[in-house]
């Protein structure tokens, strides 16, 4: 039942909606009175600062040589010479990884699902402690083995719901600070709340996966969350 | 398919994000204690905002465009609003369940003309601050439900469902509105 309305609709919508934001904006005070009325916390402007060092950096300006166009014969022979080396190197990958999952498996007794790293030095993460509280999971991860000291610790997560068509994605965060590491027994624990949104995707088992990616490693937690009576 | 949280590379970015942070962080923080009335929070929400800018930089134009003010404004509004609502602990403002989204129902059309210019104005202002953001996303930054789902931490359906509720509320607001004018 579209009509010749949907344009102006949009346009009008998008002129009233203009309008009362600039209407707003208006109503801030001038930067100097804003500078005056708060303080950030060194928390974050550390956040801040590791954030931006996440992006990166501006590569140098290219010089006259490379400005130059290369002909269309070397394009092809270099696009074929990069071709060849990634082939190359993910075979190398390749051929390590295995190596090291020999290895890994000769010497680990008992592996635990959640656990994704056999190497000692490595870190292990867990999720535990997992409740449903009106649609929020609150989730417990802990960190374990980490050697680094706390703020350098910014994972990114996605959690999956079971559903029945299988695993569905709920939501994903990234986050900025996991808290400060504690030393028990020798090792170092950070262990993290989060309160996550999972009324996007209904699971009736309370079944929920999450997938980290912590310094470009992934790792996979299953758990099941429980309801609180 | 696994579609992993990754920060933006673009070469460019990290100076313009520098520069959004120099230029509106102090304005951001006093929108955000504006909703939180809580000035931890509001950094907190400060803090959020500037995540979500970092993934979403391609949305970002010319720095000191007005543009570019608004849509710091509208993500710097949504992320204290997400925080307010998570501290209150209260469930999903609305609970976004799917429901029938039959364009049957969806009768704004009809209340959107020139003629309703000022009632459509105070009716916009009245929406719920969780409405006025999703149609801002929509038709002020010009984002896709996909890309508002993005930023809204939320799928596309509950996106749709917003927009659609967001609607109907206004629909009626207007019928409100222009009765209440007309009588």
């Amino acid at each position: 039942m579209k009509n010749s309305n949907t344009l102006p609709e949009a346009e009008l919508l998008s002129k009233v909606l203009n309008q009362i934001m600039e209407e707003e904006l208006a109503q801030i005070p001038p930067e100097r009175e804003l500078k005056i009325m708060h303080d950030f916390s060194e928390e974050f402007v550390v956040s801040i600062s590791q954030l931006s060092d996440s992006i990166k950096k501006k590569p140098p300006k290219k010089g006259l040589f490379e400005k130059r166009r290369l002909s269309s014969y070397l394009k092809i022979a270099a696009a074929f010479a990069i071709v060849l080396n990634v082939l190359f190197a993910l075979a190398f990958i390749k051929s390590l990884s295995i190596e090291k999952k020999d290895s890994c498996n000769k010497t680990e007794l008992a592996n635990d699902s959640s656990e994704s790293a056999c190497d000692q030095r490595s870190i292990t993460i867990t999720a535990d402690s997992a409740s449903l509280i009106n649609g929020y999971l609150q989730v417990t991860i802990t960190f374990e083995n980490v050697t680094s000291d706390s703020l350098s610790i910014a994972p990114s997560f996605e959690l999956f719901g079971e559903t029945e068509s299988g695993w569905e994605s709920i939501n994903y965060e990234f986050a900025l600070n996991c808290g400060e590491a504690v030393s028990i027994s020798g090792h170092q624990y950070v262990t993290k709340t989060y309160y996550l949104d999972t009324s996007a995707v209904y699971t009736a088992s309370n079944h929920y996966r999450l997938r980290l990616l912590y310094q470009d490693q992934l790792y996979e937690a299953d758990f099941v969350a429980e309801n609180p009576k | 398919m696994l579609l992993f949280l990754t920060l933006i590379d673009l070469p460019e970015d990290k100076d313009k994000f520098n520069e959004i942070y120099q230029r509106y962080k102090h304005m951001m923080w006093y929108v955000a204690n504006e909703i939180v009335v809580d000035p931890h929070l509001a950094e907190d929400a400060v803090q959020d905002a500037f995540l979500s800018l970092s993934m979403h930089m391609n949305k970002v134009g010319e720095v000191t465009s007005s543009q570019t003010k608004k849509f710091i404004f509208t993500i710097v509004k949504h992320k204290a609003i997400d925080l307010l609502r998570k501290r209150t602990r209260q469930n999903e403002f609305l609970g976004d369940t799917y429901e029938d989204l039959s364009t049957k129902q969806d009768l704004l059309s009809d209340f959107i003309h020139k003629d309703n210019y000022k009632a459509l104005l105070i009716c916009v202002k009245k929406l719920d601050a969780i409405y006025r953001i999703v149609f801002e996303y929509k038709y002020v930054h010009q984002l896709t439900d996909k890309e508002i789902a993005k930023l809204l931490n939320v799928t596309e359906k509950v996106v749709n469902v917003r927009i659609f509720r967001a609607r109907k509320k206004l629909q009626k607001l207007l019928e409100e509105e222009v009765g209440f004018h007309e009588k």
